[in-house]
């Protein structure tokens, strides 16, 4: 059949149960991206005779003598639609990936739609965006122009890639045609046990379908033993994990894997496998598992994988002490004590993950995949595969979202696999249930805390007990449990603190890094432990942080007094965030009205309508009376509550982080510089561009950039821990600098092919600083939270993208108002019931506030031009200020996450009924 | 998602074609089966190839084919039928965004026939009756009786939904409509709807075919199926409590937990009662 695809004629030929979307990319339309695969996401939206649809859920069937439009029918790179335009002028994006969807969606939208905020919102539901947080999103809906194409260092410059993305025209990890000698494709059989023994397995159905090449086991995988985290040292994760196991240890895990001529083969041979499995006890919840008496996960290794305890599942502990902790309580007038939860969350991403492997002409494996860490991929490939690393080449183009999810190996292993196999190309593509069920989610912990003070607000006293569940598989689950326990200890003066924190093993999907590696789920625990404290001490809860917060001079302690660490106050913007906050919450109270209520000061009803999108018909903040008395909430009335939390953290991972950065004048004013950092949406490459063409006195027009490819740049630890700036940007500025100076002393035709390098390695490192405040209505009869007002001041150093700085704080607060809200990957016996975008509920336009952003003003010695990292940071408070708005509004505090409705409900009800 | 297991698509061109065999899966958009794994069977039959009209209407009733997109059942909401809004408010209240509805059929969400399935408190509220056209025959079963749980159907293995009939006298009831769910354009974890005005002659409320003041509640979403319940007039506070207590399947799962649900329930109950109580 025929079909006209953005003003091309194609033959196509769908196959029975295909979609438009496999269609498009089967014939190369590349523009059209997969994210959920399921109707959800819209990443795939395309325009069919006028109607715009998800490509992903039509039936391809249909399509004959039909006419589609994708995003790069909509427009180029020359001549764009407005809406592209507009897209690329709000800098409307941050990954990009699930952009040519959004672009496609609101071209079909009326002027009367994108004016009317609840029309328009109703219309983008089916249009998720992970990294924005949507304000940037709005803007280009609405026309506002926030970047410019060109500027230096502090400017508000546009992704060098915006065109590009706007247009679908930029290339991801998977939008690249099939190689001339063919493709083959990766399914894997999952393990339909949480923990067992393969006895045997019988591929001999499955490779007798023809198209079938090869069926890969335990039998085929190489012995050695690694970890899927990766970080500088590789001995900073345990080696538990085999490409292939004869054990599998959680539901999912891959038993083998089909490689076959096309995906849907594969697939289809996954179900011919005979497994014959040896079914093995299994445990899921971690305090049972570290008992010594659970079924071991990982019983025949040892320290010498660097397991702390393998008798008792406990991958890492912590149990240290500063000062006296008993005294520090004894001498307490007030103390508290509480027990927090936090879920398991998904990256969500809207890339999955995915790799692309071949033999090039030389015969060296190249990998092309969607990763954060393109050269620790290719050292841990070169030493699980035992190969020269410089027979192996990874690359990454444009990364379609990563928030520590890509700081992993879980597919470019098994492609080697299949390569060195076949001595073919072989492509593996993440499901989106495989994101849920097979990669990695955020640990969920558990942290007591009890904090002893004096009755004018010193801190006395302070106890984390601190337990975490790795999963499986202990992939950054050393790394976390000692981050967790880190800044968010140290922030506070306290003469008496103790940590007892345990990583251990469960029969439960791996945990794996996320944004704020562990810092985010014990802020949580402690800032809603402080603003007890306050409550308890009638001390306004600013007030109780100023008196206990570390300030320049101060040591910054965990356990160890003299612990010998790189940690320095590089600059210093605590006290700068903490009164914007408090005064952007005290000027935005004259939008609501004051209670007259005893106590702390706070407003009690909103004068305008929050409730306006409220879904239950009946009630909101502004036609509800004042609340109740304390602890009574009324069964109609919405509760007003305001709350904050603070967050600090070290600009770098400890132990090294190395970047080299190359330039090279190409002459005529243009250069060439060569970085090792992978552009994520985390805006790296715009501030590379920036820092370059503020050093060499030119624009970033001029500056060409050979990114995130080992054959490309000489190396980069990687795009995580919020590296990108502070490692590579500053090695990239050094190297600008020197080769600027050598051209000035050369006339300007000997400047062609000159070129200067520098590198960086990560010590010391400085801290940065967030506070993030929220006022919030509460309907205690339904237990939904309306976000009144949402501020976050972030001490960043020098802001040299204010833009970008914007947006990646926006989509901190955004990611993380989805894990203090809605999002959690639920888990049952080991197995994920809800692994798919809409049960997940990822926020969506409408659950997603605006955030009003400040910065402090600091320039920190350390940093490129005094800047600092700002990537993970900006989610690890909202969370606890969340919670403590709502406790403020309930008078019951809630302390486990999601704060989902019905929890919030059956909390209130419970305050009512005690 | 591509379905790896489907071999053959059928396109029927008229009622003798559908001719459903073992291993056949019918679809109206298709919308929610490609949006999942699916296996069992091999074979899919698209309606949409008949090409049936998508909106009939007669005095006696609003017809409607089963392959009538959502955004044609949302675009009846502006019209002159005191019950049209329900019909805007129900498709929003579908998970699926706009472009999902220019593709999804109100069949297709009948006979999905989860407790979130918008369609099913669409119908159920309005007293429609789906007309099933089987190997053997035709027969009819009102809306709140098709679905007996989430996706259990009363519908035979030979049987296609052809058709949803509204009948006039629901048309001209006035709908209130609540729905919650935990974000607010989530899927439905309650969603309750309420009618009042003239008796369709269904059920046993007492009222008769002609009576103008019979009130249907509806509860979805909350429940694993659809409940209808129906008085002469205006019930009170005792009388919507005492029929809430005879639920016995409140729903848990993504969406919400169940005792949240049943409150929720019970509070719009109460609402949906003033709503329209305060009119009359």
């Amino acid at each position: 059949m025929r079909i006209t695809v953005d003003g091309h004629e194609l033959e196509v030929d769908p196959k029975p149960g295909q979609v438009l979307r496999t269609l498009l990319r089967e014939h190369d339309v590349f523009s059209v991206k997969k994210g959920c695969d399921a109707g959800d996401c819209g990443a795939c939206s395309v325009i069919v005779d006028g109607e715009p649809v998800h490509s992903c859920i039509y039936p391809a069937h249909r399509v004959d003598g039909r006419t589609v439009t994708t995003a790069a029918g909509l427009g180029t790179v020359e001549a764009p639609h407005p809406v592209q335009q507009a897209f690329a002028d709000a800098a409307g994006f941050q990954c990009g990936f699930c952009t040519p969807g959004h672009v496609v969606t609101v071209s079909t939208l009326s002027e009367e739609v994108r004016a009317d905020p609840a029309e328009l919102e109703r219309h983008l539901k089916g249009s998720l965006c992970r990294c924005t947080g949507y304000r940037s999103i709005r803007d280009a809906i609405e026309g506002v122009a926030n970047v410019t194409a060109d500027g230096g260092a502090g400017d508000a410059v546009r992704p060098p890639a915006a065109m590009r993305v706007v247009t679908g025209s930029e290339e991801y990890t998977l939008d690249t045609p099939r190689p001339a000698t063919g493709l083959l494709h990766l399914a894997v059989l999952p393990s339909p046990h949480a923990h067992a023994r393969i006895r045997s397995i019988d591929a001999s159905a499955a490779l007798a379908l023809p198209g079938v090449v090869a069926v890969l086991t335990h039998e085929d995988s190489p012995a050695t033993l690694y970890s899927t985290a990766r970080h500088e040292h590789r001995t900073d994760d345990p080696d538990d994990t085999l490409v292939l196991d004869d054990v599998v240890r959680f539901r999912g895990q891959r038993v083998a894997a089909v490689v076959a001529e096309s995906a849907r083969l594969a697939t289809e041979a996954t179900a011919l496998i005979r497994v014959d499995y040896e079914v093995l006890d299994a445990v899921f919840d971690p305090d049972e598992a570290r008992t010594g008496r659970a079924p071991l996960v990982h019983g025949e290794k040892s320290l010498n994988n660097r397991i702390a305890e393998a008798q008792r599942n406990v991958l890492a502990e912590l149990h240290g002490e500063a000062g006296d902790l008993a005294a520090g309580l004894a001498a307490a007038d007030a103390v508290v004590e509480g027990e927090w939860t936090t879920s398991r969350v998904s990256h969500a991403a809207l890339e999955t993950h995915a790799t692309r492997g071949w033999l090039d002409d030389d015969g060296r494996l190249v990998l092309r995949t969607s990763s954060q860490v393109p050269y620790l991929v290719r050292d841990e490939i070169a030493h699980i595969f035992d190969l020269d690393p410089e027979r192996v080449r990874v690359f990454t183009k444009r990364v379609g979202g990563g928030f520590g999810g890509k700081q992993e190996i879980f597919t470019e292993d098994l492609v080697t696999l299949a390569v060195l196999a076949t001595g073919r190309a072989v492509q593996y593509e993440f499901s989106r249930e495989d994101e849920f069920v097979r990669a990695s989610v955020r640990h969920p912990m558990r942290v007591r805390v009890t904090l002893g003070a004096t009755a004018d607000g010193a801190l006395t006293a302070m106890h984390i007990d601190q337990l975490m569940d790795t999963g499986a598989y202990g992939n950054h689950g050393i790394g976390v449990m000692y981050h967790s326990v880190s800044e968010s200890i140290s922030v506070y003066r306290c003469p008496n603190k103790r940590v007892d924190a345990e990583s251990v093993y469960t029969n439960n999907p791996p945990s794996g890094a996320f944004r704020g590696y562990g810092l985010g789920q014990v802020i949580f625990a402690i800032e809603g432990a402080m603003d007890e404290l306050a409550l308890r001490l009638g001390i306004d809860p600013f007030e109780l942080r100023r008196r206990n917060v570390v300030v320049p001079g101060d040591p910054m302690i965990v356990t160890d007094p003299h612990e010998e660490n790189d940690l320095i106050y590089g600059s210093y913007g605590l006290d700068q965030c903490l009164d914007l906050v408090e005064r952007s919450l005290a000027d935005s109270r004259d939008q609501h009205r004051w209670s007259s209520r005893p106590g702390p000061a706070r407003p009690a009803v909103s004068a305008r309508s929050p409730g306006d999108r409220g879904s239950t018909g009946g009630g909101s903040p502004s036609e509800e009376g004042s609340t109740g008395e304390e602890g009574s909430p009324g069964d109609g009335g919405w509760r007003i509550g305001e709350g904050m939390a603070l967050a600090m953290i070290a600009t770098l991972p400890p132990r090294g982080h190395i970047a080299t950065a190359d330039v090279t004048a190409l002459g005529d004013d243009a250069y060439e510089i060569r970085v090792g950092t992978a552009e994520f949406g985390n805006g790296t490459t715009t501030v590379h561009t920036q820092l370059a063409a503020t050093a060499l006195r030119t624009t970033p027009g001029r500056i060409r950039i050979v990114q995130s490819d080992t054959d490309g740049a000489r190396y980069d630890t990687g795009a995580f821990a919020s590296a990108g700036v502070v490692v590579a940007g500053r090695a990239l500025y050094a190297a600008c600098l020197d080769l600027r100076a050598k051209l000035d002393a050369l006339p300007a035709e000997q400047h062609a092919g000159v070129s200067a390098s520098a590198s960086h390695d990560g010590t010391p490192r400085s801290v940065a600083f967030n506070v993030h405040g929220f006022r919030v209505a509460v309907n205690p009869g339904t237990g939904e939270v309306r976000i009144l007002h949402s501020v976050q001041a972030a001490d960043a150093g020098t802001v040299l993208n204010p833009e970008q700085l914007r947006g990646q704080i926006e989509g901190g607060s955004a990611q993380a108002i989805g894990t203090a809200l809605f999002e959690e990957v639920i888990v049952e016996n080991g197995v994920v019931t809800n692994g798919t975008f809409r049960n997940y509920r990822l926020p969506k336009i409408t659950d997603v506030p605006r955030t009003e952003v400040l910065f402090a003003d600091t320039h920190d010695e350390l940093g490129p031009l005094g800047a600092k990292s700002m990537s993970e940071a900006p989610y690890n408070p909202v969370a606890p200020a969340l919670a403590n708005a709502i406790r403020d509004a309930l008078g019951v505090r809630p302390t486990a996450l999601p704060m989902s409705r019905d929890r919030l409900w059956r909390l209130a009800q419970s305050s009512r009924l005690s | 998602m591509d379905l790896v297991g489907v071999t053959t698509i059928r396109t029927p061109r008229d009622r003798a074609e559908i001719a459903l065999a073992s291993g056949d899966r019918v679809i109206g958009g298709g919308t929610w089966l490609y949006s999942e794994p699916q296996s069992g069977f091999d074979t899919i039959v698209d309606l949409t190839s008949l090409g049936w009209p998508e909106v009939e209407e007669t005095d006696a009733a609003l017809t409607l084919a089963a392959t009538c997109r959502l955004a044609t059942v949302h675009g009846l909401r502006s019209r002159e039928w005191a019950a049209a809004p329900l019909f805007g408010q129900a498709v929003e209240a579908l998970l699926a965004s706009f472009k999902v509805w220019n593709v999804g059929t109100i069949g297709g969400n009948l006979c999905f026939g989860v407790p979130a399935s918008a369609m099913v408190s669409l119908t159920t509220a309005l007293d429609a009756e789906l007309l099933l056209w089987g190997a053997d025959g035709d027969r009819t079963v009102l809306a709140a009786d098709f679905v007996r749980g989430p996706r259990d159907l009363d519908l035979a293995p030979d049987e296609v939904l052809r058709s949803i009939r509204f009948p006039r006298a629901a048309l001209d009831g006035r709908t209130a409509f609540r729905k919650i769910a935990l974000s607010d354009l989530g899927r439905s974890g309650a969603v309750s709807i309420a009618r009042l005005g003239p008796s369709t002659g269904s059920g046993s409320s007492g009222a008769s075919s002609g009576d103008e003041s019979e009130f249907v509640l509806s509860v979805t979403a909350a429940t694993a199926r659809p409940w209808v319940f129906r008085w002469p007039g205006v019930p009170g506070d005792a009388e919507l409590t005492a029929a809430l207590d005879g639920v016995d399947d409140w729903y848990s799962d993504a969406h919400g937990a169940a005792d949240w649900r049943e409150a929720m329930t019970r509070r719009f109950a109460v609402e949906l009662r003033d709503e329209l109580g305060a009119g009359s």
